[in-house]
């Protein structure tokens, strides 16, 4: 039987890179990431369910990523009172960082996951007003790297 | 084979089966069929007519049970009977040690149950082991001790957690296909870390000892009234695990919430791709299980009879909780400067990985004050887990 790793599976069937550059940070570059998943519906699956409001901002921009059963629902721009589990939160400037790297690199290296980066603590945060929501970043952390290393797919330019 | 007052042999035992009065009568076509010709509802036949249709998800216990209507009521009866079932005149009263809903439920334990299924991974197929990359040996050597201080925490928690399964009710079903993925979780995760310290170059380091962790938690439990066991087991005689509160407050709250932050740590501390992938993989889990933990602690402390009889002796098991895992993670020379070596990118830099070990400490401390008070139960000022480490 030929046996296929989560790291080799993540490696198959890349979606179609879209031919415009999109801007980051801003909505369609998010929905371009949450189409990304959406294009492995079998590999989300093989993550497993996943129930997490997440909202990621970005300098003074926010938007909230919605997963629901094994796929992204919904990417919105966040406004004041819209209810997240947890926000991870950096500066353009290391947001960038973090894009460039796994487009260069394919997914993020050890020092660049999304934990890793949270845990250190200096550049990027993670916060929320329920430690419940909170341990949800926990809990679907693998299906959130792999949301992120999504970015690998997304033609990106930046403002 | 022998019974208390004779020899039986196999042919003896089919000769008895083919004596019984039902076999008799069935020879002669005469079926019983109380469970066929009962009415549904009637107490030998349990539901009719239920027909669940799938989420998106698939077809979830949410789902049956939002079908059915046979959502968990306030106590189990004492039945082997599942929830909604009828049961055969002929069986007896089966007692359970847990029946009342408060003692064990949690209003997101059905969805947990579900989400562990969906979650399960494979420690041999689901881990990119053929590319392991060498470390260097002291960062080899101290990532082996780390891991072999986790297969050991793991057993704990498997050990600890398996023996209450026949205890809950079987009305309660979604506790007992929880814990039961939960053992398999703390199985697979004692699999990882074993595979992961004989895979790479180097072996299974030192064991560390138990012994000392008891012994500070067993003269305070006994002032305050909480006495150990008689079965001479550790973790039997250990009054942390003397009711099924106790236990999960000590194993879902303290417990794996410690280990979920040292597995964050372990994330944060892998330099390869696949250490972090393992770590990541039992991060999940682990917050599975605190997820538990969390809010059956909140359903405990706003559904029991008694619940600031309850919040205060939980505050009290709390205290001794603390103290015996604080010594049990934080302060094993072997786990303390592993992770230092680690998180100081080897030996030459364990001072700076000690200041690393202390900040992840303080985030693991917040961490846990806040789960606690979100659950109704609020430690900060009498938290046992020290502001500081000691160092």
């Amino acid at each position: 039987m030929q046996v296929t790793s989560v790291q080799e599976h993540e490696r198959v069937a890349p979606p179609e890179p879209g031919t415009e550059p999109l801007l980051f940070p801003s909505s369609e570059w998010f929905e371009a990431l949450a189409s990304v998943a959406r294009s492995q519906p079998e590999r989300y699956r093989r993550l497993g369910a996943t129930e997490i409001r997440i909202g990621i901002d970005v300098g003074d921009s926010g938007w909230r990523v919605v997963f629901e059963d094994y796929e992204v629902t919904e990417v919105a721009v966040r406004h004041p009172g819209m209810a997240v589990d947890c926000t991870l939160s950096a500066s353009p400037e290391d947001w960038r960082e973090l894009v460039e790297h796994i487009r260069e690199r394919g997914s993020a290296d050890p020092t660049h996951t999304l934990n890793s980066l949270v845990l250190s603590g200096t550049r990027f945060t993670l916060s929320g007003e329920d430690q419940l929501g909170v341990d949800r970043f926990y809990r679907f952390n693998a299906t959130l790297q792999a949301f992120i290393d999504g970015a690998k797919d997304v033609l990106t330019r930046f403002a | 084979m022998t019974t208390t007052d004779r020899v039986i042999t196999p042919a003896d035992f089919a000769e008895d089966l083919a004596k019984r009065p039902y076999f008799e009568k069935l020879r002669k076509g005469d079926l019983d069929l109380r469970w066929f010709e009962a009415e549904p509802g009637g107490g030998v036949w349990g539901t009719w007519g239920s027909k669940a249709e799938p989420s998106r998800r698939g077809l979830t216990l949410m789902d049956v049970d939002s079908a059915s209507g046979l959502a968990a009521g306030l106590v189990g009866p004492p039945v082997t009977a599942p929830r909604g079932a009828g049961l055969d005149p002929d069986a007896g009263m089966t007692p359970w040690e847990i029946n009342d809903k408060w003692e064990l439920w949690a209003d997101n334990l059905t969805n947990l149950y579900e989400e562990a299924c969906s979650r399960q991974w494979n420690a041999t197929a689901d881990i990119d082991w053929r590319h392991l990359e060498a470390l260097p040996p002291d960062m080899e050597r101290a990532l082996c001790q780390f891991c072999t201080f986790l297969t050991m925490a793991e057993y704990l928690a498997t050990d600890v957690l398996a023996p209450w399964l026949p205890k809950f009710n079987t009305y309660f079903h979604e506790i007992k296909l929880f814990i039961a993925s939960q053992a398999m979780d703390e199985a697979r995760h004692t699999e990882v870390f074993r595979k992961r310290a004989l895979a790479n170059g180097g072996g299974l380091g030192m064991a560390i000892a138990l012994g000392g962790a008891l012994k500070l938690i067993n003269a305070p439990a006994a002032a305050a009234g909480r006495t150990a066991g008689s079965t001479g087991s550790p973790l039997a005689d250990n009054p942390l695990f003397s009711t099924w509160r106790d236990v999960s407050y000590c194993i879902h709250v303290v417990f794996e919430g410690a280990v979920l932050s040292i597995f964050r740590f372990g994330e944060f501390l892998g330099k390869t791709d696949v250490d972090k992938s393992i770590f990541r993989m039992v991060m999940q889990d682990e917050a599975r299980h605190v997820a538990y933990g969390a809010m059956h602690l909140k359903y405990l402390l706003e559904g029991a009879p008694d619940p600031d009889a309850q919040r205060e002796d939980l505050h009290r098991l709390a205290d001794l909780a603390e103290m015996f895992f604080t010594d049990l993670f934080f302060m094993q020379p072997a786990t303390v400067e592993s992770l230092a070596i680690l998180a100081g990118d080897g030996i030459g830099g364990v001072g700076a990985g000690l200041e690393v070990y202390k900040d992840v400490y303080r985030k693991l401390r917040e961490e846990y004050l806040s789960r606690t008070a979100r659950a109704g139960l609020d430690r900060r000022g009498r938290c046992f887990f020290p502001e500081e480490l000691p160092f």
